[in-house]
């Protein structure tokens, strides 16, 4: 009976070892990254080309960083934007300051990104036609009432074309993500005008960053406008010190009491503890004495 | 001192241990020396290479070095815990397992600090600590705590021997060196054991029982303040610190069964050590298992409850990347002892030390989990980190100072059973008719 329970023991850690050998042996299939193009163009008129590489795990995006991407623009024949690796985030960006001389054709610039893959990863590419937008942003008082104003426009054939009934978006900086204050779509002039709300916090003189941003815009990605004003409400952001920090000076009262009365309780017993070992060895002595008397 | 029967057999029963030294104690003292030295020569690597060399990182700062720390100090404060509260409510079979418990009390306190030490990176700024210290720092509070434990277990303990020092000072049948002989002299302080000495050394065993049984919750709960008043999920949690305690008693009775079961059968005292004390012991270690398990599943069961989203991610990667180790801890850990000592069935010796073992082990597996996944789960997202960086795998330097702990906790041991017989025999031969009763 127990012969047989030992050879079945034996034969599951044998089928186990084996099922586990096959799983170690077996060669991890390679990575088919997903790459994403993301533009935006900012205030100087700087654009910036971000290809994103992840791979997903569980549904999760995992960031590639270390992967060399290369950046094209134009349809037949490329012009080489240039060749970045990707961070810890999975992303390379390159910075272009004039896109004049970039090949435009009826939908805008083809712009072209590609990683060439290798053993462990396959390739991957990913293109967006971008037309290029100008937005502008004019913040001023008016009446007392303070107000901002946006434009957007493209040059077509060398003249200014109002980009009409496109939905634009104006925010405030914030410290984990923009605040959106406004929403609309713009008129055939291509303009739109708001209010700006009074009671946004600023810096302690009241500064606060303001945004005007065509938002992933389907025709000419992501363009913003940002402009620092003093139209925020001027807030001091040091707190008036803690009363509980580590950083006081002196502990709280009722912690040094409560220390120093158990302190006081427990080192006064070993005193005492002490003094009957000392109590012990003079007896011991003494008795020694009577001994010998 | 007069000796009585049962001291005189006692004695006989220890003389080889104390006289002489056999090859297989050489071998084993060896091996533990190789495994101490090895953790040495990382230690060495440590300090010449710097805390790289280790697998805590920005992220997780704390890893297996501080998992030790709060492992031995819940085994010390858990043998002082038990000897404690059995002398001072005066158990009759506590007599022959008394002193195991308060050997472990002072050879873990003495190496759990240890730990901590390993896990400082600037040791040139450690004596910061006591020329600078924050009373509103529970770093400080901890440091107080353990210098206070550490004088009054060793005074403890010292009050335990002194009688038994007098006794192997005294005795003529065991042929101890003169040095031995000379310092068993020098540490009795002179007792013969007449009625006002007994009475003076009783009255202060009593006033230090009670001390170390207060000192040791205190402390213990300071260690779980530590964590417990942080605000990182898993640990910011009100009963941390009677979890802590209770978890401290649950390790510190798995170990005093498992070295029970080691000296009774190293040094064959089965007719002192007996199936009622690991009975009695399994009993306690069932008690504390049930309210450990209570804890447990409270402290789980508010933090999933209240599905606050970094408590829940904290919740999902202890039941995802660390299920085994949450499953062999809070499940196996607790329930296998609760079987086996619940079911009369199965209450034997040797079951009741595996499920010491089990018991030992997911214990120090619980604090595995209870200080790493925490470190891994930050409120904030971990940007521009390296994988290794927010994900900690303990590395050979810190296995091997942990096996070194290990070795040094056993060669603690074996080096105090040869000077002392690890039964206290004057516990035995104090009152002499209720104490036959136990070799009954």
């Amino acid at each position: 009976m127990k012969i047989k329970r030992y050879i079945f023991l034996l034969f599951i850690i044998a089928a186990g070892s084996v099922i586990l050998a096959q799983e170690a042996t077996e060669e991890p299939e390679p990575i088919e990254p997903v790459m994403e193009l993301l533009f935006l163009k900012d205030t100087d008129g700087k654009i910036n080309l971000s290809a994103s590489l992840v791979n997903y795990v569980n549904r999760q995006p995992v960031p590639l960083p270390g992967l060399e991407v290369a950046f094209y623009a134009g349809e037949d024949s490329l012009v080489s934007l240039g060749r970045v690796l990707t961070d810890n985030d999975g992303l390379a960006t390159v910075v272009l300051d004039d896109i004049e001389n970039l090949p435009s054709g009826p939908d805008g610039i083809r712009y072209f990104a590609e990683y060439e893959g290798n053993d462990d990863i396959w390739p991957a590419e990913y293109e967006v036609y971008i037309m290029d937008v100008n937005l502008d942003m004019k913040l001023e008082l008016v009446d007392d009432v303070k107000s901002v104003t946006l434009r957007a426009w493209s040059i077509i054939d060398g003249e200014e074309v109002p980009v009409a009934d496109e939905d634009i978006y104006v925010y405030v900086d914030r410290m984990f993500m923009d605040l959106p204050i406004g929403e609309d779509f713009l008129d055939e002039n291509g303009e739109f005008t708001m209010e700006m709300p009074d009671d946004i916090p600023g810096d302690p003189e009241g500064n606060i960053e303001i945004i005007a941003r065509f938002n992933e815009h389907y025709l000419f990605g992501t363009v913003e406008n940002r402009q620092v004003m003093q139209w925020g409400v001027p807030t001091q952001y040091d707190t008036v010190a803690a009363q509980r920090t580590l950083w006081t000076q002196i502990a709280p009262i009722w912690m040094i009491v409560t220390l120093t009365i158990l302190l006081t309780g427990v080192w006064s017993h070993y005193i005492y503890v002490v003094i009957s070992l000392f109590r012990v060895k003079r007896l011991a002595k003494k008795e020694k004495m009577n001994n010998l008397v | 001192m007069n000796n009585t029967e049962l001291q005189n057999s006692l004695l006989n029963k220890f003389k080889p241990v104390l006289e002489t030294t056999s090859t297989r104690w050489y071998v084993t003292f060896a091996v533990l020396i190789v495994v101490f030295g090895w953790g040495i020569f990382g230690l060495i690597k440590q300090i010449t290479g710097g805390h790289i060399v280790t697998g805590m990182r920005d992220n997780v700062v704390w890893g297996v070095y501080i998992v030790n720390f709060i492992f031995f100090m819940g085994l010390s404060y858990a043998g002082a815990l038990v000897s404690g509260v059995l002398h001072l409510f005066n158990s009759e079979w506590r007599k022959p397992i008394i002193r195991m418990a308060e050997l472990i009390t002072v050879i873990s306190l003495i190496i759990g600090p240890f730990y901590i030490l390993f896990c400082i990176g600037r040791l040139d700024r450690l004596h910061f600590l006591f020329i600078h210290p924050r009373i509103q720092s529970p770093i400080s509070w901890d440091v107080i705590g353990i210098v206070t434990d550490l004088f009054g277990c060793f005074l403890y303990l010292y009050l335990s021997f002194i009688e038994d020092f007098a006794l192997l000072r005294d005795q003529k049948e065991i042929k101890l060196p003169n040095w031995r002989v000379k310092i068993y002299k020098w540490l009795a302080l002179g007792y013969t054991g007449t009625p006002h000495q007994k009475k003076i050394i009783h009255s202060a065993r009593t006033i230090m029982s009670a001390m170390i049984i207060a000192i040791a919750i205190i402390v213990y709960s300071v260690l779980a303040w530590i964590f417990g008043v942080t605000l990182q999920p898993g640990w910011d949690s009100t009963i941390f610190g009677p979890y802590f305690v209770i978890a401290a008693i649950f390790s510190g009775s798995g170990l005093m069964i498992i070295l029970m079961y080691i000296f009774r059968r190293l040094y064959k005292l089965e007719e002192y050590i007996t199936e009622k004390h690991f009975i009695n012991m399994g009993v306690l270690l069932l008690v504390v298992a049930a309210f450990y398990g209570y804890f447990t599943f409270c402290d789980y069961l508010t933090k999933w409850y209240g599905s606050v989203k970094i408590n829940s991610q904290l919740i999902d990667k202890l039941f995802a990347e660390f299920n085994f180790m949450f499953f062999f801890a809070n499940y196996i850990g607790i329930i296998l002892p609760i079987v086996i000592v619940g079911i009369r069935r199965f209450r034997t010796i040797n079951n009741i030390t595996m499920a010491s073992v089990i018991a030992v082990i997911a214990l120090w597996v619980n604090r595995y989990i209870i200080v790493i996944p925490t470190l891994e789960t930050p409120f904030l997202p971990i940007q521009d980190s390296r994988e290794a960086w927010v994900n900690y795998t303990a590395t050979w330097v810190e296995w091997s100072l942990m096996a070194a702990g290990v070795a040094i906790f056993i060669i603690m041991f074996k080096l105090a059973s040869k000077f002392l017989p690890i039964i206290s025999i004057s516990e035995m031969t104090n009152e002499d008719h209720r104490t036959l009763k136990i070799l009954e």
